[in-house]
């Protein structure tokens, strides 16, 4: 779904990718793991082709981002790390707005998940709290049922009751199979409940990338798993 | 077109507060106006103009210059940035809206002003007349604070970095334009930039802010297309310029209008048109040799024209003094020294000239016969009148009509050199030495 070669992005001096090799399956739940600033969001815009890599290649559903934004765009999802829309808008005048933009829009599953989050469709942004914002922009990323999800941290910022709702709301859209993932996450719990496969960014490359098995040695033994993601960072870190 | 109406439709939104403001205050503020003004005053064509003015004012500097940075200020061009439609989108959204206010704010402004009018007094409200250049001019103003404003944090700051950038970049043109005012034919370059600058914006913005690029790349894509814009002008000008000071006397845009034959009849005193602009220039008869007198836009005055009884000499606007006293010759003509105008100082080798066709109407009458149906241009030097019959040169004797060979169409008489000789130009493009009688036709210049 997404095919990075020797992708590279700098930031005056900065370089925060380098010469990053990757290549995400289809149809799983991948959480991109790394320290803030690892190049995870960068990634991720680069995908989007907000962003243009400096070297090397990238191809999202087999399009370039940056030469067909367009194509790129309708077949993705993408939820930010806090809802960046406007503060009049209300989660109904996001999805008109956003509707004509998307082909495949679709508003039953708009009105669904509404309802099933509880997201007030009728209240601005400003009024809402993060975590109806944060659920309101990820119905907005599904409703068009986008093959690929990008993830920005989306969870970050909610706190644990607040998230707990969130996660509940939107796991098992994610983990359906219809949606091609990307997480990008610094929460190891979150991480723990959602993913397929695990990569991770460290000093501007993949280091790791596998299934949760692969990456943590460890069975299917989830409670575990947070944990041995934390001695996996913290070895990268020393 | 749905989502271009719902780009259009956020603007609205964005900026409704302004509008809404706008719509209110108006009233209150053109109600203020007709209770505080004589009606006289208030239905003044000056006042009716400031309502106009002042509407573009707010429109271009409460919505246009901050329809892009207010974007970037509130943190929505990575939102934008992300949709399907890219910048491209919210581009034509924000100049449709633009546009819209550019229109709407005068027209609303004026129909109140017209309803307040009513109210205020009898007196008709007046036709306020639009020259076309402050339509176009506003326009360029308005599209171009918009276009600024996409490489500006503030908004604030459009209106006045428009003008710097225009102001700039026109510079040239317009210092070229005022020294020779013959260039001015570039007023329909308000048209122009304001045509050219959606496009200019759309490449600035659109394609400047894309990709998480920042206010430099969108400057330098917009001075840049403002380079790419200017430069035809610039080259128009150029052209224009070297034209002025390279006279091609071959060239199909010389034209001669009228002309003297000096004394001694070797020098012509020609005033000459190319290009649209005027010249003098004198040419050597002799050798063909010539030269542009004075500078662009001069010309040899009538002498008939500059004579002042009792004056030596007569200013003129022009670098050219011609000192007129009356001819020695007889009642014909007039004989004018050609000064050297810088000084007002007679030229010590000065010139001579003799105008036959500008004298005056009292002077024609004694020498000419009676009225005929031919047109008299001049008379020989024994007095024999040269006419035009049809479209050839004739000269009437005793023995009746000569007509001189080789000589067709429009032409007027330069001079006559001496009797059997007429020198003329013909066609207005060359100076022609004609003999009656022969088939001599001798082209003077050019050569």
């Amino acid at each position: 779904m997404i095919q990075a070669t020797g992708l590279t992005k700098r930031f005056s001096k900065r370089t925060v990718l380098n010469d990053v090799d990757f290549d995400l399956e289809p149809g799983v739940v991948t959480v991109l793991l790394g320290r803030n600033g690892a190049g995870k969001s960068t990634f991720l815009r680069l995908a989007l082709g907000v962003l243009k890599a400096d070297a090397g290649r990238l191809l999202v559903g087999g399009h370039d981002p940056v030469r067909k934004p367009r194509s790129v765009r309708e077949a993705v999802g993408y939820v930010p790390d806090k809802p960046d829309v406007y503060e009049w808008m209300t989660p109904r005048d996001l999805y008109r707005f956003l509707k004509p933009q998307y082909p495949t829009w679709n508003d039953d599953k708009v009105t669904r998940a509404a309802t099933a989050l509880g997201v007030p469709l009728t209240t601005p942004f400003s009024g809402l709290s993060r975590g109806e914002g944060m659920k309101a922009m990820l119905i907005a990323a599904l409703a068009h049922q986008p093959p690929l999800l990008l993830l920005d941290e989306p969870f970050a910022g909610l706190d644990p009751v607040v998230r707990e709702e969130v996660l509940r709301g939107v796991i098992g859209e994610l983990r359906s199979g219809e949606h091609t993932v990307l997480c990008a996450t610094h929460d190891l719990d979150v991480a723990a409940r959602i993913a397929d496969r695990v990569a991770v960014l460290h000093e501007g490359r993949i280091a790791v990338h596998g299934t949760l098995a692969e990456v943590l040695d460890i069975d299917e033994e989830a409670a575990r798993v947070p944990e041995r993601m934390r001695v996996l960072l913290a070895g990268m870190t020393a | 077109m749905r989502t271009f109406a719902r780009y259009y439709w956020k603007e609205w939104r964005d900026h409704r507060a302004v509008v809404i403001g706008y719509a209110i205050a108006m009233p209150v503020l053109l109600g203020l106006a007709g209770a505080l003004l004589e009606s006289r005053m208030y239905h003044g064509q000056g006042t009716q103009l400031f309502i106009v003015a002042a509407s573009l004012l707010v429109a271009v500097l409460a919505v246009g210059a901050d329809l892009v940075p207010g974007e970037a200020r509130r943190g929505r061009l990575e939102f934008l940035r992300r949709l399907p439609g890219d910048l491209q989108h919210a581009y034509l959204g924000k100049l449709a809206f633009l546009l819209s206010v550019y229109v709407l704010f005068p027209a609303y402004s004026f129909g109140v002003a017209w309803l307040v009018g009513r109210a205020v007094g009898p007196e008709a409200t007046p036709t306020v007349e639009i020259p076309g250049w402050v339509i176009s001019g506003s326009l360029a103003l308005v599209l171009w604070a918009f276009v600024v404003s996409c490489w500006l944090p503030r908004g604030a700051l459009a209106v006045p970095a428009a003008l710097l950038v225009l102001g700039l970049f026109a510079l040239p043109v317009v210092l070229a334009c005022v020294r020779y005012p013959v260039l001015d034919r570039q007023a329909d370059w308000l048209v122009v930039l304001a045509a050219a600058a959606p496009v200019v914006g759309w490449w600035s913005f659109a394609g400047g802010r894309r990709l998480g690029r920042g206010l430099g790349a969108s400057a330098w894509r917009g001075l840049l297309a403002l380079v790419l814009l200017f430069a035809p002008a610039y080259g128009r000008t150029a052209l224009d310029l070297h034209r002025l000071f390279h006279l091609d006397p071959y060239g199909a845009h010389f034209a001669m209008e009228s002309g003297w034959l000096g004394e001694g009849s070797r020098y012509a005193f020609v005033n000459v048109t190319a290009h649209g602009a005027k010249h003098a220039v004198v040419v050597d008869l002799s050798t063909g040799e010539w030269r542009r007198d004075g500078d662009v836009g001069d010309r040899f005055d009538h002498a008939a024209r500059r004579h002042l009884p009792g004056a030596s000499r007569v200013k003129t606007p022009l670098p050219l003094v011609m000192r007129v006293v009356e001819s020695q010759h007889g009642p014909m003509g007039y004989w004018c020294t050609y000064l050297d105008g810088a000084t007002a100082e007679p030229v010590k080798s000065g010139w001579t000239a003799l105008r036959l066709e500008e004298i005056e109407p009292r002077l024609q009458a004694m020498a000419s016969a009676p009225p005929r149906a031919e047109d008299v241009l001049a008379r020989t030097p024994n007095g024999a009148p040269l006419l035009r019959v049809g479209d050839r040169l004739a000269r009437r004797d005793e023995s009746g009509l000569t007509f001189a060979d080789g000589v067709r169409g429009e032409f007027s008489v330069v001079g006559v050199p001496d009797e059997e000789t007429v020198i003329l130009i013909c066609n207005r493009d060359r100076i022609v030495r004609v003999r009656f009688g022969s088939d001599a036709c001798e082209v003077l210049f050019p050569r």
